[in-house]
């Protein structure tokens, strides 16, 4: 794979999720998507993965997606990747004026599809 | 009077009107005609020697008196008005009127002889020449020779004076004539530092008193009477009494006991009311007034003070009782005050105490609604965390295959309703999101009719697709109102939605704002605490359809979540309670209602701060 990918990060709870947006992305030839479904590994997998954006969902069950960003945000070498959060509580409408941002970060609603998420990734890298 | 000297009175040429003077001439004729006269009184009486029986005589004194049927009695010739013989030479007097009676009584005859004085008397007396005297003080020199009865005569004695004289005390410092052997003043009752002057008799007196000589004379009351009477004197009046009484008694030969009893049982027999007959002959003078006694002022003082006290004591007790009154009728008054202080406390208290409870009311109301959209936005939460990412998951899966499909025009359709039904399942739960988030208002000033025309242009598409009029009736001079305009505009495309789903094709929706003021509050749907009053000003936005209405129970179910007249899948369900929710965190007020002849009228109604 060219280096000139994209690398994407993806942590969420629900694998199908991860798989498709990882099909999807990669499908274009664009992306080289990385996975994680645990999200207390979401921080090891992005020191590892070194991804130039990370997708996390906001509900995960052993570790919520905003305590994964305060540890990226405390991590020196992680805490200029930039992140986007994936939610299914708020709803496309709330995320849709102001840029997808509530309280400073991108948000994407649930049910996403890959072209909001590719538009999403252009606007932030 | 103690004695006096005898006076020769009258002349002698009458006869005695009833008693022949026998020393005399040509007094036979009158002896006789008394003797008629005599007779005549006596009668129905049947013998002038029968005594009469009240007087209880006993045999003897009976006896006696048969035996002795004629009585000499010699006056004293001057004794006026007691007894004296008159121009007609006729007894006369006081004593005279006694005798009179005292001759019916025992029915004797008195004979009445005219002595020529009290020597004459007292010689005549003694030597038995004449059987008894009629009117005797009992200090006189005649009163020593014989036996006196009790006094049957009894009169008070009594100060004259002139009538600038009003009383005894005026007196003081006068000249007071006491004529020669007459009363005296009783000790204490004369007045201070009077100068007595004795004088020969009543009428000198009169004369001195007429003369300015004297000022007062003291007397019996009959001498008085009698005196100025005759003399004519009508400036002289009684001004007081002596306190002494001149007492006469009937004297009897002292060889006599038999009679003196007899007198004394016939003058015994001679009643109050007949003495006070004589005495009224001969007394005229009245009297001192009433108002010139001191001791009648000083009773009418003490009468009219005791009057007065005793008025002045009801008045007072009546002033007592009115202040009482007064005092008691404050205090009720002040009762009253107090009652009607506490009565008006009570109903202030009750009316902050259906307030209260009212208030109270509406707090659990919203407690419990509050309580129902926390569970119900926890519930939308998990619900749509639970859908959505099932949803996600088919539409990025969609995305997937529709790279591979390679324009198969089937899988392309069927992927399209897949993405459709999708977009159903999102918008559901959107809903769901919607309605339980009642969180705070990003509010900015903006005018309805803008939203509207946004709200409008969101649905144009539908609008143009079913052939859907819309007919606006928007004030242009609507005031601006602090609101949030996405929420706003989610309503009204609530609105519209609803409106175009209700009517399917061909129809016109009415939209129209004004300001108006609240007619009713019955009908009215607010959210818990939120309440509109009759005339409270507010802004109406209202959408009216053409549509087949609501059925009439339906219309208050509209607003529960999940109520829908649509058919399965074109209703959430949630629009109405979603608009509500909006509506109420504005703080207004949403009323539904039927159209004639159909259609639905929604009105929305917030409180209009601009009045």
């Amino acid at each position: 794979m060219s280096t000139q990918k994209t690398k994407v990060l993806v942590v969420d709870d629900e694998a199908s999720i991860t798989r498709m947006i990882k099909l999807n992305l990669e499908k274009t030839g664009d992306y080289e998507v990385w996975t994680e479904n645990e999200g207390h590994r979401a921080v090891k997998a992005a020191r590892e993965f070194r991804p130039d954006i990370i997708f996390l969902d906001v509900m995960m069950p052993d570790m919520q997606g905003d305590r994964i960003a305060e540890q990226l945000e405390e991590d020196a070498e992680l805490k200029d990747i930039k992140r986007v959060f994936l939610t299914a509580i708020v709803t496309r409408d709330e995320t849709a004026d102001g840029g997808n941002k509530i309280g400073g970060n991108h948000f994407l609603a649930k049910p996403v599809n890959t072209e909001d998420i590719i538009r999403m990734i252009e606007k932030v890298l | 009077m103690r004695y006096r000297p005898i006076q020769t009175v009258g002349g002698g040429k009458g006869a005695g009107r009833r008693h022949r003077q026998p020393l005399r001439p040509g007094y036979r004729v009158r002896i006789v005609s008394a003797y008629i006269l005599l007779l005549l009184l006596s009668l129905p009486g049947a013998a002038i020697a029968t005594p009469d029986p009240s007087l209880h005589l006993t045999q003897t004194e009976t006896a006696w008196l048969e035996e002795h049927p004629e009585l000499v009695l010699a006056p004293a010739a001057d004794f006026a008005p007691y007894e004296f013989f008159d121009d007609k030479d006729s007894y006369r007097g006081v004593a005279a009127d006694y005798i009179a009676l005292l001759e019916q009584r025992l029915g004797v005859h008195f004979r009445i002889v005219r002595l020529a004085d009290e020597t004459a008397r007292l010689q005549a007396i003694v030597s038995g020449d004449i059987d008894l005297v009629a009117a005797v003080t009992a200090d006189s020199p005649l009163a020593r020779a014989v036996r006196l009865t009790q006094p049957h005569i009894n009169i008070p004695g009594v100060i004259v004076a002139k009538s600038e004289y009003r009383n005894l005390r005026a007196l003081q410092g006068r000249r007071v004539a006491v004529a020669d052997g007459a009363l005296h003043f009783d000790a204490g009752t004369a007045p201070d530092d009077i100068e007595l002057v004795p004088v020969q008799d009543v009428t000198t007196a009169l004369e001195l008193i007429s003369e300015g000589r004297v000022d007062a004379l003291v007397t019996d009351m009959a001498t008085a009477s009698y005196y100025i009477h005759r003399e004519g004197m009508t400036d002289i009046r009684i001004v007081g009494k002596t306190g002494t009484t001149l007492s006469l008694a009937v004297g009897v030969r002292r060889d006599r006991p038999q009679l003196l009893a007899i007198m004394e049982k016939a003058l015994g027999s001679i009643t109050g009311s007949e003495r006070q007959r004589l005495a009224r002959q001969w007394i005229h003078l009245k009297e001192p007034s009433l108002l010139y006694s001191r001791s009648f002022w000083v009773a009418m003082l003490a009468v009219a003070a005791a009057i007065l006290l005793v008025l002045v004591s009801i008045l007072l007790w009546n002033r007592m009782l009115k202040r009482q009154v007064a005092q008691r009728t404050e205090s009720l008054n002040l009762e009253l005050r107090r009652r009607h202080e506490a009565e008006q406390e009570l109903r202030d208290t009750h009316a902050d105490l259906v307030n209260s409870h009212h208030e109270l009311k509406q707090t659990q109301l919203q407690l419990i609604h509050a309580a129902k959209m926390e569970s119900v936005g926890e519930l939308a939460a998990g619900v749509a965390h639970e859908v959505k990412n099932p949803l996600a998951v088919i539409r990025l899966g969609m995305d997937y295959i529709a790279g591979e499909i390679h324009s198969d025009p089937v899988l392309g359709d069927v992927l399209k309703d897949m993405g459709a039904a999708v977009q159903r399942a999102d918008t559901v739960t959107n809903g769901l999101l919607d309605f339980s988030r009642e969180g705070a208002l990003s509010r900015q000033e903006a005018c309805i009719n803008e939203i509207i025309e946004n709200s409008l242009h969101l649905v144009r598409h539908e609008l143009v697709q079913r052939n859907i009029d819309v007919v606006r009736s928007l004030d242009s001079n609507l005031p601006m109102m602090s609101c949030d305009a996405n929420r706003m505009q989610q309503v009204f495309v609530n609105l519209f939605m609803n409106a175009i789903q209700a009517m399917k094709k061909y129809g016109t929706i009415t939209v129209s704002t004004y300001q108006s003021m609240v007619k009713e509050e019955h009908g009215m749907q607010a959210a818990p605490g939120i309440r509109f009053e009759s005339g409270q000003p507010v802004i109406v936005a209202e959408v009216c359809d053409t549509g087949p209405g609501v059925p009439v129970g339906a219309l208050e179910k509209m607003f529960d979540p999940f109520y829908t007249t649509k058919p399965v899948g074109e209703g959430t369900g949630l629009g109405l309670s979603v608009i509500r929710n909006i509506v109420g965190l504005h703080r207004g007020a949403i009323e539904v209602k039927n159209r004639v002849p159909k259609g639905l009228s929604v009105m929305i109604m917030f409180d209009n701060k601009e009045y």
